[in-house]
């Protein structure tokens, strides 16, 4: 197993656990590039700017555009490192009062990042 | 081991083409030959099997010289040990199951494969019937078993499965697979499937224009093994549903159907009968014993 630091466009550090080492696979290399994939589901969102929480990486970014659907709703964001799209519940949506050009802390927690070289 | 070292020109509506290739076939192997139609993959089939004779070039089996330009050698069909699969059976609809099958044995050849190969393919039931009396399905488990009859050592399979619906492909792959392992075959198939491809085949080779551009291991070639995810598979899409602002995706993998929920940025490149990669995370899926 190793725990794996990406800086993601010279900005922004992720941290992903895989259960690969660099003996079992070869793209775990320093330097070497790799693309990061997270699912719109796993994303989460808070309204604080520091929070106690045991997930890893957060990202600051700005809700450029909510869709409200019955359940659940579609988020998209605006952050340095390009375009989010959070997929979280319209209850949550709700309770957190998320509007659109709001600022927010976007959270993955490092076991959902996939690497992919 | 197959070592083939071919030229040929071919002639087609589209103009000419050099086929130029070589490949070699480690024996025991369960290779495909992919690409688009009209790139020769039929053509090198049908050159290793002896029924299309090369320009210039080698084709060397286990040791034995099937063809040298150079040498004039040039074994007929019958001598070369390979069983062919057609996409269209080429069962001889005037003779029974049973005498397909009779007709493929050799001058002198002891009769008891037919029984075997009856049985073995579970068609004893159906050995008194006419092709036309047959499922596509249970064509193509004769059109197998009469192309193991000579007891060949390598099996071809040109497209054998595409003209069936998916729930007898699935069952005739696992079929072949059994033939492949239990008669210690050397089996070159030619699909289009890649859910097919990765299955069965140890080895990839993709033509293009009559010269091989790229091979590797099945599931490399496809590009499954490029991502750190260890949940992983390869299906087929058969539902997109839209649900509030989600989408819920159902792709057969194997036997199973599973159920996938995704973003419209993915959701909307995607369309029924779709190959597809589903993966996750090793870290993700609970484990339950039965």
């Amino acid at each position: 197993m190793s725990i794996v630091y990406v800086e993601v466009d010279n900005q922004i550090e992720l941290i992903s656990v895989v259960i690969d080492t660099p003996q079992t696979a070869s793209y775990l290399i320093k330097g070497n590039k790799v693309n990061v994939l997270f699912k719109e589901m796993e994303v989460a969102i808070s309204t604080q700017k520091e929070l106690d929480v045991s997930i890893e990486n957060k990202i600051p970014g700005i809700i450029t555009n909510i869709e409200i659907g019955v359940l659940m709703s579609r988020l998209i964001l605006e952050t340095s490192i390009g375009e989010v799209v959070a997929i979280i519940s319209s209850l949550s949506v709700k309770q957190l009062g998320l509007v659109d050009k709001m600022k927010v802390k976007i959270m993955v927690k490092l076991n959902e990042i996939i690497l992919a070289p | 081991m197959i070592r083939l070292n071919l030229k040929k020109i071919l002639k087609s509506t589209g103009g000419k083409m050099v086929l130029d290739l070589e490949l070699n076939i480690a024996k025991g192997q369960f290779v495909t030959l992919f690409g688009e139609s009209g790139a020769g993959k039929t053509s090198t089939l049908r050159m290793l099997s002896g029924l299309l004779k090369p320009d210039i070039g080698t084709i060397t089996v286990d040791g034995i010289t099937w063809f040298d330009s150079n040498k004039n050698i040039n074994l007929v069909p019958q001598q070369r040990k390979v069983g062919y699969v057609f996409q269209d059976y080429a069962l001889f609809p005037n003779m029974t199951v049973r005498q397909n099958l009779e007709y493929a044995l050799q001058r002198n050849q002891d009769k008891s494969i037919i029984e075997e190969l009856l049985d073995f393919a579970q068609l004893s039931e159906l050995q008194q019937r006419k092709p036309e009396t047959l499922s596509g399905g249970q064509k193509q488990r004769v059109a197998l078993a009469r192309a193991l009859v000579q007891r060949p050592e390598i099996l071809i399979l040109d497209e054998p499965l595409s003209a069936l619906d998916l729930k007898m492909r699935i069952k005739l792959q696992e079929y072949i697979l059994q033939i492949h392992k239990q008669f210690k075959l050397t089996t070159i198939l030619v699909s289009h499937d890649i859910g097919e491809i990765v299955k069965l085949s140890d080895c990839v080779f993709e033509l293009q224009n009559g010269k091989v551009i790229k091979k590797g291991a099945a599931a490399d070639f496809f590009g499954l093994n490029k991502t750190s995810a260890k949940f992983r598979f390869s299906g087929e899409v058969l539902k997109i549903e839209r649900e509030d602002v989600i989408y819920v995706i159902s792709v057969l993998i194997g036997n199973d159907i599973i159920k996938v929920v995704s973003d419209r940025t993915e959701a909307n490149g995607l369309k029924v009968g779709d190959q597809v990669l589903v993966a996750s995370k090793a870290f993700n899926p609970i484990i339950q014993k039965l």
